[in-house]
């Protein structure tokens, strides 16, 4: 007891709660670490999508003569600006808690990515910063061709930055192997070939191509989302074309990379099974590779297979409504040409869409889905194909009330989808991440050995 | 621009206000900061551990095979680093014997004979479960007590028999039966326990390492 009555009785009032002990339960170390992760990469992913956009529709505005871009260009640079610092709020509050909870697996990143994190992803994030200040504030004096070409730089280092983070965060699923050299010893730093070795996981040039797709596919639906939430609230007859015409070009910029994305997502999936040295070892009970725990092979779904299933409902939620969306928007054109191609498309997409999420999508042979998906992706560039030809002639300033509730559902869903796949691919290495850390009272969550797993990848009798 | 053009404190008296800020915040908040956080330095960054210093038994020669290491599973007492001398914390042993402040860590030892071969002084007394002096000097040079934990970043690795070697399903790290490195990113073999063999053929461990500690940054 302490000689301060008052910290005496608060401490037993708080004993008496039964409060949860310090060892985060509900959300468990890893639970917080992800759902900090998952919040900055939320802004994160707007901030490369409209770093790469700004920079490309300012150009595009002074080759077309169409302000509509530079003012869309300038909406997405100010965007950025306002909330880079949050998002890199939130970056610090993941590397507090990764230094804090695993300070051992942080300092093994470090010291073996020293050259390609802490020297060349800084130093891309600093140039990336200074030049798409220089971007945002040079827009206003209108020095386009250095402006246009600064914020590309600006684009071109903050997509670096991604590539090396990609490559530390895939060496943990799928880096290394025998083939890879040893790191240092003790607190040594590794040297840049053998950090390259590593950066170069099998999994990192298909993740990579799946994110950037990404990066530029779900902040173009939360641009129109946000048109279509815009219009509501504007007042003039030129903002409300301005927001109509820049809901439409978000479908358009976010359809074109999630055409893309089906086949990326498939080829990453494809290297997680060709994983030789993880994929044919772990033949323990319970213990299986990535690729096993994400379709859940064998039969038995785990929890990061069931995370697949949902995100493969909702990249078919996506898909029909991108057709949904087109179909009602191409209402804009006086003729309403381009509504019965896209009509059979949409149908077209939706049927193969639902066929491919249904349980009877490997009938009438194995790869029935696989199929199907595809169809879904070559209907919707069909719709896509018709909704642009016929874009030329739409009115722009009176977007049905339908068209803007399927934009905004489409940036809520895009959303949701972007943060379940980051959730899922951090899963697929699920038991396999609490890495030892004795010094942290988590036993109940550690593997220390093959019959020590979580109860969900445990072997069921 | 213009607006903090205007500003009546000029570029050097707002970069020396930073920096005496920045000192006493400094003197302020350094101390107090290192005073809480010292538990935490001392046995994650200075290595101190917080497991007694105690043998505890792992099992015994007896059942260890030749050609493939045994899997003994130890739980050591954990002092928890803030738990002590907080009001209201429990300073008698719970009704089940459990001490006050205190939970555990359970790790994997992995035992092997040296090269995975039988030991002959096992082969001749076979059954006899008491050992003289020099048969526990004997045994003590020929076995290998090894942490499962990879000496890369601390997962869980077990024994591929198809292989004949001991693997790290996280990024591919090899042993040999003897724990020594083979292939992959760790920068060393596996951590040794400290252990010794008794009279009867008991095994028992401390949580300290002869090679390193598995868990200090």
């Amino acid at each position: 007891m302490t000689d301060f009555p008052a910290i005496s009785i608060s401490y037993l009032v708080l004993q008496k709660l039964e409060f949860p002990s310090i060892e985060f339960p509900y959300l468990g170390t890893r639970g917080l670490v992800g759902i900090v992760m998952l919040i900055h990469i939320f802004f994160a992913t707007l901030f490369v999508g409209y770093a790469i956009g700004s920079p490309l529709l300012q150009a595009w505005s002074v080759r077309t003569g169409n302000p509509r871009f530079e003012r869309l260009a300038h909406s997405m640079a100010r965007f950025n600006l306002l909330t880079f610092s949050l998002g890199a709020t939130w970056a610090v509050m993941f590397l507090v808690v990764l230094v804090g909870l695993y300070p051992r697996v942080a300092s093994g990143l470090f010291t073996h990515f020293f050259w390609f994190f802490p020297v060349m992803a800084m130093a891309s994030m600093l140039l990336t910063l200074w030049l798409f200040y220089f971007h945002y504030y040079r827009a206003k004096n209108r020095a386009l061709p250095k402006n246009i070409a600064a914020g590309l730089a600006a684009a071109f280092f903050i997509w670096i930055w991604q590539v090396i983070l990609t490559g530390i965060d895939t060496f943990m699923v799928t880096g290394g192997g025998p083939g890879n050299p040893a790191v240092p010893r003790g607190t040594g730093v590794s040297d840049i070939g053998s950090a390259f070795d590593s950066l170069i996981s099998p999994m990192w040039l298909t993740l990579n191509i799946h994110r950037t797709f990404a990066n530029l596919s779900w902040p173009a639906f939360a641009v129109a989302a946000w048109a279509a939430f815009m219009y509501a609230r504007s007042k003039k007859a030129e903002d409300k074309a301005f927001y109509d015409w820049a809901g439409s070009m978000g479908v358009i910029w976010g359809t074109v990379f999630l055409l893309l994305q089906p086949f990326a997502g498939f080829f990453i999936a494809l290297t997680l099974k060709n994983l030789d040295y993880q994929a044919g070892e772990l033949s323990a009970p319970g213990a299986s590779g990535p690729y096993d725990r994400l379709v859940g092979s064998g039969a038995e779904s785990t929890f990061t297979s069931n995370l697949l299933w949902i995100n493969l409902l909702m990249v078919v939620g996506l898909f029909v409504l991108s057709n949904v969306a087109m179909y009602l928007g191409a209402g804009r054109h006086p003729d309403r040409v381009g509504r019965v191609p896209i009509r059979f498309f949409g149908l077209l997409a939706a049927v193969a869409g639902l066929y491919s999420i249904s349980p009877m999508a490997e009938w009438p042979f194995l790869y029935m889905r696989y199929i199907m998906i595809a169809v879904m992706v070559l209907a919707t560039a069909g719709t896509l194909v018709a909704y642009v030809r016929a874009r030329g002639r739409f009115r722009y300033g009176s977007p049905g009330g339908w068209h803007r509730a399927a934009l905004l559902a489409l940036g809520i869903l895009a959303a949701v989808v972007t943060l379940n796949m980051g959730f899922m691919k951090s899963n697929s290495r699920a038991p396999y991440t609490i890495y030892g850390d004795d010094s942290y009272r988590v036993q109940s969550e550690n593997p220390v050995g093959p019959g020590e797993l979580r109860p969900e990848n445990a072997p069921k009798p | 621009m213009a607006e903090l053009q205007r500003d009546p404190i000029s570029r050097a008296q707002f970069l020396m206000m930073g920096i005496v800020g920045s000192l006493v915040g400094a003197v302020l908040t350094i101390p107090p900061a290192v005073y809480v956080l010292s538990p935490t330095i001392q046995t994650n960054f200075q290595g101190r551990s917080d497991i007694p210093d105690e043998w505890i038994e792992a099992g015994s020669v007896w059942e260890i095979p030749s050609g493939a290491p045994m899997e003994f599973r130890v739980e050591f007492s954990q002092k928890q680093t803030y738990d002590a001398g907080q009001p209201g914390a429990e300073e008698e042993p719970s009704p089940e014997g459990v001490p006050p402040n205190v939970g555990t860590a359970i790790n994997t030892v992995l035992v092997s004979w040296r090269d995975g071969k039988l030991p002959g002084v096992l082969e001749d007394n076979r059954g006899t479960q008491t050992l003289s002096a020099s048969e526990v000097e004997e045994l003590s040079r020929r076995i290998n007590v090894l942490s499962n934990h990879c000496a890369h970043l601390g997962c869980p690795t077990r024994w591929q028999a198809e292989k004949g070697l001991i693997v790290c399903p996280c990024h591919g790290g090899e042993y040999d039966i003897n724990g020594h490195y083979r292939a992959g990113p760790p920068p060393h073999g596996l951590f040794r326990f400290a252990y010794e063999i008794r009279e009867d053929g008991g095994l028992y461990v401390k949580h300290d390492f002869t090679n390193g500690r598995p868990w200090v940054v």
